[in-house]
């Protein structure tokens, strides 16, 4: 097992969701670390928001340590809409 | 203001939102980092929004809107104040006032408001996306399912944090789509968004039915939220948020606080009654928990009955609804204390009193002719009861010249900048009571005096400099009791006043002939002569062909004085002196031939019999009063134009008058009693007759005139 990190530069979006739960677990499954960097997506939608909250689920369950990076646009959509933004890594 | 006359209504308490919204943005000027400030300029353009959205002035709702959210962005930490913002925050409160003159907006002044508009828009990229608030029309189903949040888009800006107010209701609503939800186009986000915009909310979501990544559906919802809303929405229009995607979803939305259900205890439903009214537990299985005699959530959680999250929305939903009821108990409390009031009713009140005052004379008059001591004791006591009554009256009718002072502010910010000076407002004494009537009639002067010494009197910083004193200016505006007066003192630390400069300029306009011996004091009341000016080219700032005799002629109007005194180099100093009140007078009544007369009993020093009296030696119109000679003449010589003989004097009566710190005698035939009465203007005939100000019905019907003690002491110490 090994440390990782990933680049998101797609839209977190519902067109994009499919694609991204894909690469996620993909990614979880492959690391026991995984940092992933959100700063070069432009958009986010709250279908985007589960795929991430999810992957930190998925990331529990394996005992795998997963953290966003660059990730405002998520924190903020979150805080708009009351959710806990889990996985933002500490800034 | 009536209730059956909204827009004058939310005209009156739009200008107060406004008057209030000017002094918090020209205090943001000097502290930017005071949050507190933020917030109530942010409360001030939300409550002028929602009100006048809510009356039909639409192009006002959608102007204050945007200017509003510039504040909800700096509020919300999401842009930083700037000088920019505070101009152009002024500049929309003058706007916005300028659309509530007239509504019908002519085209330079819509042009005013959108270079404003496009200005806020260039600082704050973040407002491009704003336009008119909207009501309930922005469809859930018709948008993009994604929203692009930047920076500051769309988060935040419409947070509603109004005041408890009467109407209000707490909604909660909760709202758990069903899978397919993102799949029919609707987004979630923009239900939030509209919820947000008809009230202040608590949004709480829940993950509770998310699955890990490998099960998860990636196009299917399974967020779900609880939502506590405080409207002054009814329940159909919270309803109709959800109209598109009432097949998508389960909602259900009960009333949980105010409306219908007001409750004067503070204490909400405890947890247990919450969760069970939420639907999540049985009111056997909180029983069955309360046994257990451990925290009720934790024994709820532990059974498997409810998950951690429901059990924090419930204990946040209670201290919600329990802050709200403190806050309306506050409001409620504060509300109780004080009462708006139309001014027009406290002037008919005032009017009123000072009627019964008038009335009281006469049944005072007929109770000493008739003997009757019953008669006589009822209207000693109706008296002393109509003078409790006038002193309610005038209290309420007294307001803090901080009313008036408030306005400099704006003033002098904008003055100082126009002129290029350096100017330090300091004001003192706000909380001096005045009359209301006196207040305003006192607005004009006092801005003409504030105008001339930030003109004339406070110097350019580099002069200020050149002469040794720091860059900036001070301008101090001090209000203090004086008797049954106020004192108003203006003065500045700028150029002072040139004497010599004075004098030529009165010897130029033809005011003295230039042989003439003052006294500084009498050089600088030359200012307020009549057709005097010191400057021959007139700026824009204080010369609108209104002078300084202007100002003494209102001030004396008021039955006031004014004092100008300085030291050249070091600055001047205006001394305003104002009674309390002009709705009612005490006075002394007197009897002059075969006419009577009122002096102001605020400026007798005393009175005494003339037969008893020094007379200068050599001097016949001067008298020894305490140590000094004091000038004297008589006033039937004075009022029927006589040479002024003074053979019969012997036994007339002397009353010391003084004025503004100038002692004269006045001669009388008679001297009554102290008389208290309303006082009745002249009317325009006779405004200008010298030495009487107003006029008074005495008990027996007959008119005495009220002396004019300023302007006649002024004469008897030319005399």
């Amino acid at each position: 097992m090994s440390s990782d990190s990933m680049q998101i530069s797609e839209p977190l979006t519902i067109d994009h969701a499919s694609a991204l739960a894909d690469s996620l677990l993909e990614a979880i499954e492959r690391n026991d670390s995984l940092d992933v960097d959100l700063g070069e997506s432009e958009a986010i939608d709250l279908a985007g928001v589960q795929v991430l909250l999810s992957a930190t689920i998925a990331a529990e369950q394996r005992g795998v340590s997963l953290r966003y990076l660059r990730a405002d646009l998520y924190r903020n959509i979150c805080e708009y809409s009351g959710l806990q933004p889990f996985g933002v890594a500490e800034r | 203001m009536s209730a059956s006359d909204p827009p004058a209504t939310f005209r009156e308490e739009a200008g107060e939102l406004l008057d209030r919204l000017e002094a918090v943005l020209i205090r943001l000027e000097a502290t930017p980092d005071a949050p507190e400030l933020i917030d109530e300029a942010f409360r001030s353009l939300h409550t002028i929004k929602g009100s006048g959205s809510m009356l039909g002035f639409d192009e006002l709702a959608s102007f204050t809107h945007i200017v509003e959210a510039a504040f909800a962005l700096v509020r919300d930490g999401h842009a930083k104040i700037s000088g920019s913002l505070i101009e152009l925050g002024l500049q929309a409160r003058d706007h916005i006032a300028a659309i509530m003159a007239s509504p019908e907006l002519d085209d330079q002044t819509r042009g005013d408001g959108e270079r404003i508009l496009e200005q806020l828009r260039a600082a704050y990229p973040a407002l491009a996306s704003e336009s008119r608030p909207q009501a309930s029309s922005v469809s859930a189903t018709a948008g993009p399912a994604s929203v692009a949040i930047g920076s500051a888009d769309a988060v935040g800006s419409d947070v509603a944090t109004t005041g408890a107010s009467g109407g209000e209701t707490t909604f909660r609503i909760q709202f758990a789509p069903k899978a397919q939800l993102f799949r029919i186009g609707a987004n979630p986000i923009l239900l939030l968004k509209e919820l947000r915009e008809l009230g202040e909310t608590v949004i709480i979501g829940f993950t509770d039915r998310l699955p890990a990544l490998d099960e998860l559906d990636p196009e299917a919802c399974y967020l779900r939220w609880d939502i506590l809303l405080t409207t002054e929405a009814e329940e159909n229009a919270v309803r109709d948020v959800f109209i598109f995607v009432e097949d998508g979803a389960e909602i259900r939305i009960d009333e949980i606080d105010g409306g219908n259900l007001e409750d004067s205890d503070i204490d909400y439903k405890r947890i247990g009654e919450i969760l069970v009214s939420r639907g999540l537990v049985t009111p056997e299985e909180i029983q069955l928990a309360v046994n257990e005699k451990r925290y009720l959530g934790d024994v709820l959680v532990e059974k498997g009955l409810l998950t951690s999250d429901q059990v924090n929305a419930a204990l946040q939903e209670q201290q919600y609804v329990r802050g709200r009821r403190e806050t309306r108990q506050r409001a409620a409390a504060e509300s109780q204390q004080s009462i708006k009031v139309d001014t027009r009713k406290l002037d008919s009140l005032v009017n009123l009193v000072g009627e019964f005052v008038a009335e009281h004379a006469t049944l005072a008059q007929i109770a000493a002719e008739s003997g009757d001591g019953k008669l006589t004791s009822v209207s000693e006591r109706l008296e002393s009861l109509i003078r409790e009554v006038r002193d309610v009256a005038m209290d309420l009718h007294m307001v803090p010249v901080e009313m008036l002072f408030s306005t400099f502010r704006r003033l002098v910010r904008d003055l100082s900048r126009e002129l290029g000076k350096e100017v330090r407002l300091q004001l003192e004494g706000t909380d001096t009571e005045l009359d209301k009537n006196v207040i305003e009639r006192l607005r004009d002067p006092m801005l003409h005096i504030i105008r001339n010494s930030l003109d004339h009197g406070l110097e350019p910083p580099d002069e200020r400099v050149r002469a040794g004193k720091p860059r900036e200016g001070t301008l101090r505006v001090a209000a203090s009791y004086s008797g049954a007066h106020v004192l108003i003192r203006v003065s500045d630390d700028g150029g002072g006043i040139n004497r010599d400069a004075v004098w030529r300029k009165a010897v130029e306009r033809g005011l003295l002939t230039g042989d003439e011996e003052m006294e500084p004091q009498e050089i600088y009341d030359l200012i307020c002569a009549p057709g005097f000016s010191t400057t021959d080219t007139a700026t824009n700032v204080s010369g609108r062909g209104v002078g300084m005799d202007v100002v003494r002629s209102n001030i004396e109007g008021l039955g006031g004085s004014i004092h100008i005194d300085s030291e050249e180099g070091h600055g001047t100093i205006i001394n305003i002196r104002i009674p309390l009140t002009l709705a009612i007078v005490e006075g002394l009544l007197v009897r002059v031939s075969d006419q009577y007369y009122l002096v102001n009993l605020a400026n007798v020093l005393e009175c005494i019999d003339f037969s008893t009296v020094n007379r200068h030696s050599s001097d016949r119109q001067l008298v020894e009063y305490r140590g000094s000679l004091v000038p004297f003449f008589d006033l039937d010589s004075y009022f029927s134009a006589d040479d002024g003989s003074d053979g019969s004097a012997v036994d007339k009566q002397l009353i010391v008058v003084s004025s503004d710190g100038r002692t004269v005698g006045l001669l009388v035939d008679e001297v009554y009693d102290t008389f208290q009465s309303v006082i009745k203007s002249l009317g325009k005939m006779y405004e200008n007759v010298p030495g009487v100000s107003g006029a008074v019905i005495l008990g027996d019907r007959r008119l005495a005139l009220m002396l004019d003690v300023d302007r006649l002491t002024r004469n008897g110490v030319r005399h």
